[in-house]
């Protein structure tokens, strides 16, 4: 059974693969806009699978467009904010901080934190978290300062996740988002011996 | 009952139950006994070849950072049908060859068939399914290029996000789903 999966495993989606369900006018609009983005050096498979996936949700075609036209504005937003070096992943990432909710500007802080004091340090996982920190309810500027005093303090990517974890899970058991964060965070500094900073 | 008592329950039944460390250390052990995958026989009807996987304590590693760090039993999640599912995906270290296998791990142990959707299968509900092992556990491995990728799982029909990974936050169509950042093995 993996065998039979590998041929599709290591390929993304492309243009040759949008699901048989589309119609020809969605197709042609993908298509479009993976041009667009394929001439401005973007990613164009996130708009394949982007497309794959909501077939498989169950969306109608026009929810599709919908979401892939918003998905191409926010890859096109995440190129400015990272710069033209960011990976593939980082682009994906910072645009799914985007949809969670998190302002340019505080996408923007995290790069400058990391090119100035972090150089080389991906910014892939610690944009995921700040996006599920704020779908969690952490306002989004308490997520983003409290990701960049635990990077600042050498968490590891691992640590972040569990960071966003421990903040969940305090967050079901009664406390505000923004307490959650701000609580768990200072517990952390205060283990590894670094001090508590107030977000 | 009173709300005071209604309340104190709730918030004991929503906290997380402490998973005692040989809890821990006997999960670790059974994922990591998890056989690796051989080679198709020839003449099956499998396809492809088989990829080769340094010590499976590397996966308990793994399993243990996600589970540790994660502050969680191995996320357990009640859900509305009564099953207990826990799930983990876990980078599994491998000979590169530009990929890296990840092992997508999930107990559901009344589950008649489960699959594995994502952005690195078309999200076809067909093209990869779970293998049953051990009883109430169903894992996969899968080769995933590096990057972000994102997935769930269809379990007997129904999409469901993993409950002990994050989300993907980005999700236009009122189902969630969930998030694995694969690292290039080549950079440092």
């Amino acid at each position: 059974m993996i065998g039979a999966a590998a041929p599709r495993v290591l390929a993304s989606q492309s243009r040759d693969e949008l699901p048989a369900r589309l119609q020809p006018v969605t197709r042609a609009t993908i298509e479009r806009l993976a041009d667009s983005l394929a001439h401005e050096s973007l990613p164009v498979e996130p708009l394949y699978d982007k497309a794959a996936e909501g077939v498989l949700k169950g969306a109608d075609d026009a929810r599709i467009v919908a979401a892939i036209r918003g998905l191409a504005q926010r890859l096109r937003e995440a190129r400015v904010l990272l710069g033209p070096a960011a990976t593939d992943a980082e682009l994906a990432a910072a645009s799914s901080a985007l949809h969670a909710g998190a302002a340019p500007a505080l996408i923007r802080g995290l790069v400058t934190t990391r090119d100035d004091r972090l150089p080389g340090r991906s910014l892939g996982l610690p944009l995921v978290v700040l996006a599920n920190l704020i779908a969690d309810g952490v306002p989004a500027s308490v997520a983003s300062e409290s990701l960049t005093t635990l990077m600042v303090h050498g968490a590891r990517d691992d640590e972040l996740s569990a960071f966003r974890w421990s903040v969940a899970r305090d967050i079901q058991g009664g406390t505000t988002p923004a307490a959650a964060a701000s609580g768990v965070m200072a517990r952390l500094l205060r283990t590894t011996g670094t001090g508590a900073r107030q977000p | 009952m009173a709300d005071h008592d209604l309340r104190h329950t709730i918030g004991a039944l929503r906290r997380d139950v402490p998973m005692r460390p040989e809890w821990r250390s006997a999960v670790l052990r059974d994922v990591g006994a998890l056989p690796f995958p051989e080679a198709p026989a020839r003449g099956s009807s499998a396809r492809g070849r088989a990829w080769a996987f340094r010590p499976a304590t590397a996966v308990a590693a793994g399993l243990l950072c996600a589970v540790v760090g994660g502050g969680l039993t191995l996320g357990v999640e009640r859900l509305a049908t009564g099953q207990r599912r826990e799930t983990a995906g876990v980078p599994v270290p491998a000979e590169s060859r530009g990929t890296t296998p990840v092992r997508f791990v999930l107990v559901a142990p009344r589950a008649s068939t489960v699959t594995l959707v994502g952005d690195f299968n078309g999200w076809s509900r067909t093209a990869t399914p779970l293998r049953r092992t051990g009883g109430a556990l169903w894992s996969v491995d899968l080769p995933l290029s590096p990057g972000r990728h994102t997935y769930a799982f269809v379990v007997d029909g129904v999409l469901i996000a993993d409950p002990n990974a994050l989300d993907s936050a980005d999700d236009d169509f009122g189902v969630r789903s969930s998030v694995v950042l694969v690292s290039d093995p080549h950079r440092t």
